[in-house]
């Protein structure tokens, strides 16, 4: 897949998997996996991309006796994600206009 | 490799850049570590599955613009004395016609590999237009009563389109292998620039 498109389709991800509660790092792998691989170092730049353009926000709490980083989703997150479902209906219809049965030949 | 390892060897692979930056990386992958830990797996395990340092590095530094770069690093750090800028202004004229010229050689270079591949794809279409050429011909020289140079300005054109597809098959290769060289020539000088401590 195209590099930048699949850089913005993880975005989202992430976004989605804060989205119904606040978590952390490995719990947002851990998620994800069953619908998208992603590996530690991959995630971490998207991390800090969407922390820097404000749509996500972290907060570290102890746990176990060290500092856990947990990520929650801004209403800007939010609207991102609202946002990426409205562009998907216009790449649905694309992919259909791509893939349609030839008529014109029948 | 156990954990201080691993996050050893990151802080020196990204030595260079801004310390609150490493300092978060670090943080990061040994969260990550400790994380894996915590559900039952071994310390080594744990390491192994948060992948190489070497990974880790590369994507953290895709993220830095290359300018930033070049300003944190190249850029000093204190003030300058006066006899430093004194000597900086003095040397100009060597050292400013040097760094342009290499500066220049580089573009140079660069700029020939895409005016070749420019080429390229010139010849690719000069033989592609050689078809519909060879079939005019052929009627042509019909027309004339030369059947058999006819046939031969035919063959011609056939044949010079063919090596056309072939050209440009190998065209597109190189044009993306430029483009992939291109951005991996930039990826190293960011290796290059944060690697000038770790030698």
């Amino acid at each position: 897949m195209d590099v930048q498109l699949k850089r913005g389709l993880l975005e989202v991800c992430v976004l989605a998997a804060i989205k119904d509660e606040d978590s952390y790092g490995y719990k947002i792998i851990k998620d994800m996996k069953p619908y998208v691989e992603i590996s530690e170092s991959t995630l971490y730049p998207i991390l800090r991309r969407l922390e820097s353009v404000g749509l996500l926000t972290v907060r570290a709490e102890e746990f176990g006796g060290r500092i856990r980083k947990y990520y929650h989703i801004t209403s800007e997150g939010r609207r991102r994600i609202e946002a990426f479902k409205e562009e998907w209906k216009d790449m649905v219809s694309i992919y259909r206009f791509i893939t349609r049965e030839g008529h014109e030949n029948e | 490799m156990n954990k201080s390892e691993f996050l050893a060897a990151l802080k020196q692979k990204l030595c260079g850049l801004p310390e609150e930056e490493i300092e978060s990386s670090v943080e990061y992958y040994s969260e990550m570590i400790d994380d894996r830990i915590g559900e039952g797996m071994s310390e080594e395990e744990a390491v192994a599955a948060v992948g190489s340092v070497d990974e880790a590095t590369s994507c953290i530094l895709k993220e830095v613009p290359l300018a930033k770069l070049v300003r944190d690093r190249v850029m000093p750090k204190r003030k300058l004395s006066g006899w430093e800028i004194a000597l900086i202004i003095t040397g100009s004229p060597i050292w400013l016609t040097l760094l342009l010229a290499f500066l220049v050689v580089i573009l140079a270079v660069y700029l020939v590999l895409w005016a070749f591949i420019v080429t390229m794809y010139a010849l690719d279409l000069t033989l592609g237009i050689c078809l519909p050429v060879g079939i005019m011909g052929l009627f042509e020289m019909i027309g004339r009563g030369y059947a058999a140079s006819g046939m031969f300005v035919f063959g011609a054109g056939l044949f010079c389109s063919g090596l056309a597809i072939l050209l440009t098959m190998l065209t597109v290769k190189l044009t993306k292998g430029l483009l992939l060289a291109s951005r991996n020539a930039v990826l190293q000088a960011k290796k290059c620039l944060l690697g000038k401590e770790n030698q």
